[in-house]
């Protein structure tokens, strides 16, 4: 039988019937977890860090090939607002990357094409994130969001699919000011209403 | 008054023509902004912002002035808003091209006339046009900067690439310009002295005005192509005027072609182009007056003078030596040739050697004084080096020059240097003035090869003859009608120009004297008591010590010409004013350049003194002789002679 240790703590575990796999462990441990707002942050298999425990093969090993297994716990809370701070950041980079790109489409600058295709896979990282968010929220019942995030994708995509068609056409104008006045704008409504602070 | 006749009146005043050019069928649709501004698309493409066009320009602008330009040239105005954001900034020197399918409905919709009206703010409607507004508004000291918005830059490419050469090209041509007034003022106005016992025995040019109506005239250059087509002249001499740049002379004798007319203005001597022989003795010189005096001396059938626009003492004086006539000049015997060419009254006038660009490994037709050459041109670094042998030299010359590119006669760039590209760039705004002027003349470039040259028609030389050559025409009686015609010298007239020229000379002496001594005053109570407003005072009495210069030099005003690199220093000096130097320093600094200045001012007056003396010597003796002679418009001073034959 492993030594099962949670934040450093010891669990009494029984595997009276001696086939439990780390899954069932892990299953049972974020069951627990759940009801104190807590989640899995890492697990350490005989001392080596193991990334890839929830999928493939780990977690279907017997326990008893295993001497000790560390657990990592986090705060629910704690990561939802690191998770939203992540992605604030993301929103302040891509405006960055709007206003270098707008610059350097109006001025014929060299990097406007490197910009945009920043700006076109930031977006796509923020909706990720954001849907990651929208899902663990949902998990823990966390009011994280002050409006569906659901409800800006299908403009976004609109937008960006209008701005892929400007590039294509090669009208560095249009794709100018369709960032500047149309995405930028739109970035904002959507960022200032799914973090907006609920009314005192 | 409408849009349009706003925006032509506004052009008009500054002396502009009619910018409506061809825009076929691909004129664009003005159409309104967000906020109503006006914008338009050309092949899909905006090229105006939607929402604020302004600003835009004004980040475009903004970009621009950070590199300090002296003058912004502008590829593309489209409805205006770079013109207006540059201005608004307080950059008012702008040369702008547009191109017809957007300068047409721009000015027709969007009236941009307050920015046109400014006074050194030009937009131009063809290539030649901003050539001209960069030669005649731009010198060679200012910092030119070409720009074009992207949409510009993405739809007209090629377009682009030549308005960015044309401007290349006259602006080296600007710095060309200064490079030969400093190399070779001095030289002219010293061969100009020397010519001084040459002048009176040889006709100006204009004697032959009009005395080849119709008559077709072939100037040969001596490019590379020359060889291809130079033995056809052969069969029509005595049937169209040849008229041979100094470097053409030889390579035509190759080809049993002696010229007509031999047209040389060097002002170093050049017995090499020169075969001491018989061909010599067959054919005519035409010089410049500032030639050098060893030219005027070759044995020749005949020899002309024409006079130059650009020396002070020829446009004092060339109506005196019998001369009305300055042919314009654009730096090469050939561009003076087709100006003599119009005034002889030749038509057509056809170009033969005439490339203006580098040959098959070679800058010149063989047969000449370069013996052998090879040059080499790398593209990726922008510069041709020409190795040749010379005829007068023992060793081969080496020499290198940057890269310029013309359009070429089969519609691709071909390689150039900046004596031929500047001469290119003359041609076509002389035959683009030609056209206005409305005149008939034909001018065809027969070059077989090299550069395309926009105003003239091209074709064969073989052709060319065929369709314009008709019957024989008897030249030396032509020259003989000219010489009996020819204008007296006036030497009246010469002896009160170079008179009130020495009183001139010793004026500008005393005047610089005069300033010499103010500034050692002032150097005197900056070293006791620094900068103080006593300084004001003596500062005051330059001014008006130089103000009385300037009124007081009547014809000496050639001395500036023989100051122009000291002139040029002067200038650059003041272009270049340090920044951050104290107050203190910078006038001294001023008062160094004065001084400097003043001082080679006095030094020239004392070095050509002597010149005008003998001079004035030379030509009282002249108007004796011709006095004795029975001329009555050349009495001596007391007119002995007169006396002398009344008493007989």
């Amino acid at each position: 039988m492993p030594e099962v240790l949670i934040d450093g703590k010891r669990l009494d575990f029984e595997d009276t019937e001696g086939d439990s796999t780390l899954g069932d462990l892990l299953r049972a441990v974020e069951s627990e977890l759940k009801a104190i707002r807590r989640f899995i942050a890492d697990i350490r298999l005989d001392g080596q860090s193991s990334g890839d425990w929830r999928t493939g093969g780990r977690f279907r090993s017997p326990l008893y090939g295993f001497s000790e297994i560390s657990i990592e716990t986090g705060s629910v809370d704690a990561a939802a607002l690191e998770g939203l701070d992540t992605v604030t950041e993301y929103f302040k980079v891509i405006k960055g990357e709007i206003s270098a790109c707008v610059r350097d489409s109006r001025l014929g600058g060299p990097g406007a094409d490197k910009s945009f295709n920043t700006v076109f896979e930031g977006l796509v990282e923020i909706v990720k994130t954001i849907e990651a968010l929208a899902g663990c929220a949902d998990a823990f019942e966390i009011k994280l969001f002050s409006e569906n995030p659901e409800n800006f994708y299908l403009p976004l995509l609109k937008n960006l699919e209008a701005l892929k068609d400007a590039r294509t056409a090669g009208d560095p104008v249009l794709v100018a000011d369709m960032l500047e006045y149309e995405l930028t704008p739109f970035l904002n409504g959507m960022e200032s209403r799914i973090f907006r602070c609920p009314e005192a | 008054m409408g849009v349009l006749e706003n925006n032509l009146a506004a052009i008009r005043r500054k002396g502009g023509t009619d910018l409506l050019g061809e825009a076929g069928c691909g004129a664009v649709t003005i159409e309104a902004g967000r906020k109503g501004e006006p914008t338009f698309k050309y092949n899909g493409k905006y090229f105006h912002s939607l929402y604020e066009p302004l600003k835009e320009a004004e980040a475009q602008a903004d970009e621009i002035l950070s590199k300090k330009p002296d003058w912004v040239l502008l590829f593309g105005a489209g409805c205006g808003y770079l013109l207006k954001a540059l201005i608004g900034k307080g950059h008012e020197r702008i040369i702008a091209l547009d191109v017809p399918e957007i300068l047409n409905s721009v000015l027709k919709s969007v009236d941009l006339s307050e920015w046109l009206s400014k006074d050194t703010v030009f937009l131009c409607s063809d290539m030649n046009s901003v050539t001209e507004k960069v030669r005649n508004f731009t010198d060679g000291f200012d910092n030119l900067l070409c720009y074009s918005t992207t949409p510009y830059r993405v739809s007209f490419p090629e377009r682009l690439l030549e308005f960015t050469n044309r401007v290349h090209n006259a602006h080296t041509t600007n710095k060309v310009g200064i490079r030969t007034d400093i190399d070779s003022r001095m030289s002219w106005i010293e061969n100009y002295f020397d010519n001084l016992r040459s002048l009176p025995l040889h006709p100006p040019i204009d004697s032959l005005k009009g005395r080849f109506k119709d008559v077709p005239m072939v100037i040969a250059g001596a490019g590379p192509s020359l060889k291809k087509n130079a033995h056809l002249l052969r069969e029509f001499k005595g049937k169209a005027l040849i008229f041979a740049a100094i470097t053409a002379y030889k390579p035509l004798l190759n080809y049993g072609v002696v010229p007509d007319f031999i047209i040389a203005s060097e002002k170093v001597d050049l017995p090499e182009y020169f075969t001491f022989g018989e061909p010599d003795r067959k054919t005519r010189l035409v010089l410049a007056e500032v030639s050098h005096p060893g030219m005027f001396g070759r044995d020749v059938k005949g020899k002309f003078v024409f006079y130059n626009p650009y020396v002070g003492l020829s446009v004092a004086q060339a109506k005196h030596w019998g001369s009305s006539y300055f042919p314009a000049i654009g730096g090469s015997v050939t561009t003076a040739a087709l100006d003599i060419g119009i005034m002889f009254g030749c038509d057509p006038i056809v170009f033969v050697g005439q490339d203006l660009c580098f040959g098959d490994n070679e800058t010149h037709a063989p047969g000449g004084v370069y013996v052998a050459q090879n040059v080499r041109i790398d593209r990726e670094k922008g510069e041709v080096v020409i190795e040749e042998d010379y005829v007068t030299l023992k060793d081969k010359a080496v020499s290198r020059f940057p890269l310029q590119w013309l359009k070429g006669q089969s519609g691709r760039p071909v390689p150039s240097k900046f004596d031929w590209a500047t001469f290119h760039q003359w041609f076509e705004n002389y035959m683009a003035n030609l056209r206005k002027e409305g005149s008939p003349v034909k001018v065809i470039n027969a070059t077989e090869g090299g550069a395309y040259i926009e105003g003239m028609e091209h074709a064969t030389l073989k052709s060319v003859l065929e369709r314009y050559v008709k019957g024989a025409f008897d030249i030396d009686a032509v020259m003989e009608g000219a010489l009996k015609d020819r204008k007296r010298v006036d030497f009246r007239g010469l002896l009160d120009s170079f008179q009130s020229m020495r009183k001139g000379l010793e004026n500008i002496r005393k005047g610089s004297r005069e300033i010499l001594r103010e500034t050692a005053r002032i150097r005197k109570g900056l070293d006791k008591k620094g900068l103080s407003p006593g300084l004001s005072r003596n500062a005051e009495r330059i001014k008006t010590a130089e103000e009385k210069i300037f009124e007081s030099s009547g014809p000496a005003l050639f001395i500036w010409e023989s100051l122009v690199s000291n002139t040029y220093g002067l200038k650059e000096y003041l272009k270049n004013s340090d920044e951050g130097i104290s107050v203190e320093d910078r006038f001294r600094k001023d008062l160094d350049a004065i001084e400097c200045s003043y001082r080679k001012v006095g030094e020239m007056c004392a070095e050509f003194m002597p010149r005008v003396e003998a001079a004035i010597e030379f030509i009282q003796a002249e108007k004796e002789k011709n006095c004795r002679a029975g001329d009555p418009e050349n009495p001596c001073v007391d007119c002995k002679c007169k006396k002398e034959a009344a008493n007989a």
